[in-house]
């Protein structure tokens, strides 16, 4: 249950913004809105008129499109073909063809309506990151959208390019284009946004004008209680350092990476999207080259050009795609946990031991509480949140003495979050460091002992627990 | 989760297969009762075993996500390369000679795929021709038959010959099979299978190296087929150069309806024998049935189809 | 399916579209073709004569029709393995409808046994969403147990040259001193490439290999578009088979099972065109069809066996495709 009732209302020309905690709803409202799910109840009103979104066909007929995180966009194709994919201009009575020449120049208009220069027969495979929404957005004026969603814009743009867009909106805004505006940097909303609502759940916790309210007010809607309740942070002893991190680069991805964290030490790492935190977690963990700099654990220089001499190291990663990168689902609940330590369960004999596998995973199971019928079913048919901490139990498992959690509780319900949190804990207490990457903001002020902000590739600031709070983490981030 | 009801109740999914099994055989029985005689079900074995080798090779490819096109040919290859080798060599450096060229089919195969990243179905496509054309060059499509009398015998012993009770085919399968039941489900190398037809990716994080398991995998995948190709050999105690046309279609299928998902990542030598079953229970009973080996073709693809369809529904579920 | 559509960093790591990279992508195989011409006519006997040359180009046609189809299915995605065998049906189907007396009604079956069968592939493809490796597959082996089925394995002969000139024309016939295959080979080429290039359907099929998911969020119609391409490949089978009926008069239950499905991937993939979809064109096809047929007229010249030929074909094929591959990465 996604969505619990929600009321939104929009006006034309304005910039409606949605705040919300990751799993509050916000991407399947916009799923809904943009016809790709259906609601099991209440409507859409247009003008005052039912619509029903059957389709995406159909929303986007209604004038609603939206630009997603992820872009939509054909790489091979041109930014032209993109625009005015299934929409092509046709000529000629008898032969219905392409019109290439009116499509090219429809194009360009659109393109200098926005002030943006891009020669449109450029392939998207050769723009910029901030090239491909601006076209996304083209996109979306090519159709008369009367609606437009835009969902995290800024998350890979530089500040230059932030600047731009807020430009362009505000020209669209003046069009009377209504913009579903859904971000997480509260920062940025208060500079764009004009009335702003909450989800919280899968429901609206509130609607406002932003001029009317401050910041903290909103965090408190979003979050519904005090921040200090979810977290079971609590002082623990600290040991020496474990993984030292110096001067790491990786052309065009980050540079000059130097950190380091103690035994029993969670360090949280803050940035946007695009800041490049995933890319260092996996170049730490040898799935990313680097060209530069080195890693040391416990004093030790070690190289690690592949994920197995990072688990041999003692390192481990919970990757934040855990489908694509992390589980085997048709395979065992047994057989993911082990899957990062085979070497463990090797018999004199050759072979594996598949009797102490198949017991040491009941044992996390226990231990990490993951419900599951027996340690033999497929991982694919547990919940998330119990997919996860057969994740952690594979990195424990494996003898991670530096854990790296990539978003951990993405996709989670509350319930399973406090889990992994309270799980999170103990295995500082037991003396692991733990690298936390987080977007969510609350969760990394919560969790961590320090904390990193990254920024397009570079550390931006580091601030201990005592000394961190949104504010700050949100300008370094930005 | 509601309980179905009636024929849905039934897991298709596991059960499905050895229902229709049973089914077959009844049928194929009554249609033509010689089909259960001592004689017509001993030959049957035989060629399952031959079959059992090339579905676990085929099988080992497509658990990676992959497919060996080239195993009707390389069959062809090593029928007549054995033939060749023995004439020169004597019957067993002869005999191995003959296998190591399907092995070495398959490793370059496996290097093209593991290293060079050409997909699996262009690289074994290409060697599918590439190996056909180099045998008929060879032998310009004649079948060789230039054995001495005394390696005529020993040969034959392979493929037609007894060990007790059980034709040596069988008991080579029987002992292939075990060896390969113990490595698909206990060792790391039969582990690092498994990852890498279920998720790739995540197989690369977990420290498999992808394309040393792929020469690996093709390697056998070939190994198997050329030790298909040699006891059919030794049995007709010529080189044919015909030989493996008809059995790429046998073997896909027999790996597919066993079990073995097309998509990669489920199945073992369970459902390898299973499918093998199937597939020479069913090519046998259509041949005492009286329909013609075309038909057959045309009836193997249908099912393949229809598994592989399968395959996907139940993944997707 | 991935309604977010592709993740931002993996649009980027297509690599350069632009460039000199670019010019050598775009008339490499040109440069490769005039340097194959050149030592061919170097190491070849008779090689660089007028009449050679139309006797490739005649032998070629035939197969252009089934690798105009091919390139319809990859640039879309997907492949078609079932070539090879759907081209020995149309054979047979015609040659069965000509030998009893209805030579015209016989190109409309072998068409449409070739359409028909490509249905039947898109079906499975398009709506039940099956691999097309498979699907394909399995119309191989399903069209080509038939093809032999009818007629036990045996070719359908006494078609009367004769009562079925006009029809025999098509295949053997000449037009100002050139076979007419030739002309009916290079209209179907013109044909496929305004379809191609001029229509919505020829985009979309682009958008289709290009990316499967962003395009049919972009309300393109998977299962409609994947049906009509197979139809499409089918037919371009179908009109082989026909054609080759027309020129042997007979019909041959397993003239399809060689060289075709090797040559009209091989056509592709040496042309030049992406092998997973969404670049190329027909032009690069026929290019690539060229090299193949013209390298192997040359080793026919230098004396080399048909066999061989398979051979060298098979690597020649398997190191485009390489090399193709290592560029994209």
């Amino acid at each position: 249950m996604a969505l619990k009732g929600v009321d939104l209302d929009l006006y034309p020309g304005e910039i409606h913004v949605l705040v919300g905690a990751n799993g509050a709803g916000k991407s399947t409202l916009v799923k809904i809105l943009a016809g790709v799910y259906q609601p099991d109840s209440g409507e859409i009103l247009l003008d005052g008129n039912p619509v029903v979104m059957r389709n995406p066909e159909v929303a986007l007929a209604s004038g609603v499109s939206v630009v997603y995180q992820n872009f939509n966009l054909i790489a091979k194709m041109d930014v032209g073909q993109n625009i005015f994919l299934n929409r092509e201009p046709l000529k000629g009575k008898i032969l219905r063809r392409i019109d290439w020449r009116t499509l090219y120049s429809e194009t360009e208009k659109i393109l200098r309506r926005l002030r943006v220069a891009i020669d449109p027969r450029a392939k998207i495979g050769d723009l910029s990151v901030a090239e491909h929404q601006m076209v996304e957005i083209a996109k979306a004026l090519s159709i008369q959208s009367r609606i437009l969603v835009l969902d995290e814009p800024t998350s890979a743009l530089s500040a230059q390019e932030i600047r731009e867009l807020f430009g362009r909106l505000q020209t669209l805004k003046k069009e009377g284009v209504a913009i579903l505006y859904i971000s997480h940097r509260l920062e940025e909303i208060r500079e764009i946004g004009d009335r702003f609502s909450v989800l919280r759940d899968g429901e609206n916790a509130g609607t406002g004008h932003l001029r009317e309210v401050d910041l903290r007010e909103i965090i408190r809607l979003m979050v519904g209680r005090e921040i200090e309740n979810i977290f079971p942070w609590e002082p623990r002893p600290l040991g020496e350092e474990m993984l030292v991190v110096e001067n790491l680069s990786s052309p065009g991805l980050f540079s000059g990476i130097h950190f380091a964290v103690r035994k029993g030490e969670i360090l949280g790492i803050a940035g946007l999207v695009g800041a490049k935190r995933t890319e260092l977690a996996h170049a730490i963990f040898g799935a990313l080259p680097v060209d530069s700099g080195r890693i040391l654990i416990q004093g030790n220089p070690i190289t690690v050009k592949s994920p197995k001499e990072a688990i041999n190291v003692g390192i481990g990663l919970l990757p934040e795609d855990k489908e694509q990168h992390g589980l085997f689902p048709m395979m065992s609940v047994a057989q993911n946990i082990s899957s990062a330590g085979l070497r463990l369960l090797k018999r004199k004999m050759g072979g594996l031991d598949l009797k102490r596998e198949r017991e040491i995973a009941r044992q996390f199971v226990d231990s990490l509480h993951i419900r599951t019928p027996s340690v033999e079913v497929a991982i694919r048919s547990l919940s998330g949140g119990n997919q996860q901490k057969v994740m952690l139990a594979k990195a424990l498992f494996a003898r991670s003495q530096v854990v790296i959690f990539d978003e951990p509780t993405k996709g989670i319900d509350v319930g399973a979050k406090q889990d992994v949190y309270r799980l999170m804990i103990d295995l500082a207490r037991g003396g692991k460091s733990i690298i936390m990457i987080s977007s969510e903001i609350p969760e990394i002020l919560g969790m961590s002992d320090r904390i990193l902000v990254m920024k397009r590739g570079r550390i931006s600031a580091e601030l201990s627990r005592e000394e961190a709070n949104e504010k700050r983490i949100l300008e370094a981030a930005l | 989760m509601k309980r179905k009801k009636g024929l849905a109740s039934f897991n298709w999914s596991r059960h499905g297969t050895p229902l229709a099994f049973g089914l077959m055989i009844i049928v194929f029985a009554l249609i033509n009762p010689a089909f259960l005689s001592v004689r017509n079900l001993s030959q049957t074995l035989r060629q399952g075993a031959i079959l059992f080798l090339i579905v676990s090779g085929q099988g080992l490819a497509i658990l990676t996500r992959g497919i060996d096109l080239s195993q009707g040919s390389v069959m062809s290859l090593v029928s007549v390369a054995t033939i060749s080798s023995i004439y020169i060599l004597g019957t067993y450096w002869g005999s191995l000679v003959g296998v190591l060229f399907g092995g070495l089919c398959g490793f370059i195969n496996g290097v093209l795929i593991g290293y060079l990243r050409i997909p699996p179905i262009l690289a074994t496509l290409g060697m599918l021709f590439i190996a056909l054309g180099a045998e008929l060059v060879y032998t310009g499509g004649v079948t060789l038959t230039n054995l001495t009398d005394v390696d005529q015998i020993r040969l034959f012993w392979f493929g037609g010959g007894m060990l007790g009770p059980v034709p040596v085919p069988v008991v080579f399968a029987v002992f292939t099979g075990l060896i390969l039941y113990f490595v698909l489900r206990c060792t790391m190398f039969g582990r690092h299978l498994y990852f890498m037809g279920a998720n790739p990716d995540a197989a690369r994080m977990v420290g498999v190296k992808a394309n040393r398991v792929l020469v690996i995998v093709y390697t056998l995948s070939g190994l198997l087929a050329a030790l298909g190709a040699f006891f059919l050999t030794a049995r007709l105690s010529m080189g044919f150069p015909h030989l493996g046309e008809a059995w790429l279609v046998l073997s896909i299928g027999g790996a597919v309806l066993g079990g073995i998902s097309i998509l990669g990542g489920e199945g073992g030598i369970w459902e390898a024998i299973l499918g093998t079953l199937v597939i020479v229970f069913l090519d046998n009973g259509l041949i005492v049935s009286g329909v013609s080996s075309f038909a057959r073709e045309a009836i193997i693809g249908c099912i393949i189809i229809l598994a592989c369809m399968a395959s996907v529904i139940r993944r997707r579920s | 399916m991935n309604p977010e559509g592709v993740p931002v960093h993996s649009i980027q790591a297509q690599g350069k579209f632009s460039g000199w990279h670019a010019r050598w992508d775009r008339y490499g195989i040109l440069v490769i073709f005039f340097v194959l011409l050149v030592l061919a006519s170097i190491g070849a006997p008779h090689f660089l004569s007028f009449s050679n040359f139309l006797n490739v180009l005649q032998t070629m046609s035939f197969v252009l029709f089934v690798a105009l189809g091919q390139t319809l299915v990859i640039l879309s995605g997907g492949m078609d393995l079932s070539h090879g065998s759907l081209v020995s049906l149309s054979c047979m189907a015609t040659a069965a409808v000509v030998a009893a007396g209805h030579p015209w009604l016989g190109l409309l079956a072998g068409l449409s046994v070739g359409a028909f069968c490509g249905l039947i592939n898109g079906i499975l493809i398009g709506i039940v969403r099956l691999n097309a490796i498979i699907a394909t597959l399995g119309m191989l082996y399903i069209s080509g147990g038939l093809a032999l089925y009818f007629t036990d394995g045996k070719s359908i002969s006494g078609i009367d040259v004769n009562k079925v000139q006009g029809f025999h024309f098509l295949a053997e016939g000449k037009l100002f001193h050139i076979p007419f295959v030739i002309y009916l080979a290079l209209f179907f080429l013109v044909l496929t490439h305004f379809l191609l290039r001029h229509t919505r359907f020829g985009n979309h099929v682009y958008a289709l290999g290009g990316n499967e998911a962003v395009a049919e969020i972009a309300g393109i119609n998977f299962s409609r578009m994947k049906i009509v391409i197979f139809v499409l490949s089918g037919l371009s089978c179908g009109m082989a088979g026909a054609l080759l009926t027309a020129r042997m008069l007979t019909g041959e239950p397993q003239v399809g099972a060689g060289t075709f499905l090797l040559e009209s991937i091989g056509a592709v993939v040496v042309g030049g065109n992406d092998i997973f979809g969404g670049v190329g064109n027909v032009g690069r096809t026929a290019i690539g069809l060229m090299i193949l047929h013209f390298l192997g007229n040359a080793l026919n010249l230098m004396g080399i066996s048909t066999f061989s030929q398979q051979v060298v074909v098979g690597v020649v094929v398997l190191l485009f495709c390489y090399f193709g591959l290592a560029r994209r990465r």
